[in-house]
């Protein structure tokens, strides 16, 4: 039985920490207009499970890991649609290599890894979002994550430069 | 330049749109109401409820609420004998330069003025009051608390802001962020002439202030029901036994469950902690007794309510 004082904590903590919510949704979609969509989806999904959330102390890791797949639900959705469109309007594009300082080629930009990539350097890097957490969030083990941290890392630039990065 | 730090300048740099707190509250509202949907059987609770939502409508124009408005509104949900209890006072007020929101649902006992609350014991020399006086002693007493807690917690956001720049903060810092004062009410039950219900007072950001207080009235004579009214002289012992038991058999069940009064000496809880605690009158006509956080258990326990029987 959910009472009203939790109600209210789960109220309080969404209405404090809605922009990080918008970021974290617009990282993924990359549109307003989704982003907000992706937001007030996870809230009333978040109000409709509160009940099944025996551990309080957990709400943060909850709440993203509802926002984090209602946006990879909504990617996954999107990208069958653009399938499907692909025959009739496929674009030939051409991307310019960037380069960085030291003059080596930049792999891609954080926008553009791939998922599972890019919401672990997110949650680490701009959500400081620890190791469990972002297992937790992510439902995979801690090695998992770190692995894949270093894989994004990697694929972000030749070799990835730790310092300087706050954390 | 380091692809992390720009993307990072990106991620931070998305700028949020105005839209976002609106659609959060809607949402949030809606999750409450699907919640809700769920949780709590249809029954009169909801009444005054769907009353607030017709109030908050008619509230743009007529908030400043005058008798004749507030009689027309009292006819509508039809709840008690002799008095009824609906939000007639509700509105959120929000105050942005100084990002505190201010959240207010007060009810107000609204009665006909023309009924004269009869006593059944009518030798009884104690002045018997009307339904007017009873009304207005409540209302004065909730509307002298609410007033008392905005300030008050105004007072500590103010305070907080003030230590928050004093050790290094931003004024853009401290306006990127949100505070909440809520205050709202919960129906307990009212059967023959026993209303019970809740006022909760909370603010988001500092769980310490958060209070609830709850109100018990004889709506035949005004008077407040009192523990010794519903469980005898004795009540002290009545309640220590029970919310023992309880305690025991919630222990038993799960063996994450700790209560300090279980302990020799009571652990950390108050001995007088059984003397007068807060309580409500349930639908079942029992009284709960509600112990705040901290005081027979640890805090992770949260509030804990027991119902004796």
């Amino acid at each position: 039985m959910t009472g009203n004082r939790d109600c209210e904590m789960l109220s309080a903590y969404i209405v404090e920490n809605q922009e990080k919510f918008y970021r974290l949704a617009y990282s993924y979609m990359q549109n307003e207009v989704d982003a907000l969509d992706m937001v007030s989806e996870a809230i009333v999904s978040a109000y409709e499970c509160f009940g099944k959330l025996r551990n309080r102390d957990g709400l943060k890791t909850w709440f993203y890991r509802i926002l984090v797949n209602k946006c990879i639900d909504a990617l996954r959705r999107n990208k069958r649609e653009i399938v499907s469109e692909e025959d009739t309007f496929s674009q030939i594009t051409f991307e310019e290599k960037s380069y960085d300082a030291t003059g080596s080629v930049l792999q891609c930009s954080v926008e553009q890894l791939p998922e599972k990539f890019r919401t672990v350097i997110v949650l680490k890097y701009y959500e400081n979002c620890t190791f469990e957490e972002i297992a937790k969030i992510t439902k995979v083990n801690v090695n998992t994550v770190k692995s894949r941290l270093y894989a994004g890392l990697e694929k972000l630039r030749g070799l990835p430069e730790m310092k300087g990065v706050e954390n | 330049m380091d692809e992390l730090k720009e993307g990072k300048k990106r991620y931070d740099s998305v700028p949020v749109p105005k839209e976002l707190s609106e659609r959060v509250n809607k949402a949030i509202m809606e999750g409450e109401r699907k919640m809700n949907g769920k949780q709590k059987k249809m029954s009169w609770i909801k009444v005054p409820a769907t009353v607030c939502a017709a109030a908050l409508c008619v509230m743009i124009v007529g908030l400043n609420t005058n008798e004749a408005f507030a009689k027309t509104m009292g006819n509508i949900p039809v709840i008690g004998s002799v008095m009824q209890l609906l939000t007639i006072n509700s509105y959120e007020s929000s105050t942005r330069e100084d990002n505190v929101n201010i959240s207010l649902e007060v009810p107000e006992l609204v009665t006909d003025a023309e009924v004269a609350a009869v006593s059944e014991n009518e030798s009884d020399s104690q002045k018997v009051m009307t339904a007017k006086e009873i009304a207005e002693r409540i209302n004065e007493e909730i509307s002298t608390r609410v007033d008392t807690y905005v300030a008050d917690a105004q007072a500590r956001i103010e305070e907080y802001k003030t230590a928050f720049l004093a050790t290094g903060g931003t004024e853009a810092e401290w306006n990127a962020r949100n505070f909440a004062v809520d205050v709202s009410y919960e129906v307990k039950s009212q059967q023959n002439d026993i209303l019970s219900f809740a006022m909760i007072y909370s603010e988001d950001w500092n769980s310490t202030y958060g209070e609830t207080k709850y109100y018990n009235i004889n709506l035949a004579d005004g008077s407040d029901i009192t523990l010794k009214d519903m469980l005898g002289e004795d009540y002290p012992a009545v309640i220590e036994e029970s919310v023992k038991k309880q305690a025991e058999q919630m222990v038993l069940a799960d063996s994450g469950k700790v209560f300090w009064i279980l302990e020799d000496d009571m652990g950390y809880a108050s001995k007088d902690v059984f003397e007068n605690p807060a309580f409500y009158i349930n639908e079942n006509g029992n009284v709960v007794v509600v112990f705040p956080k901290y005081s027979i258990a640890p805090g992770y326990m949260g509030a804990t309510e027991f119902a004796i029987q």
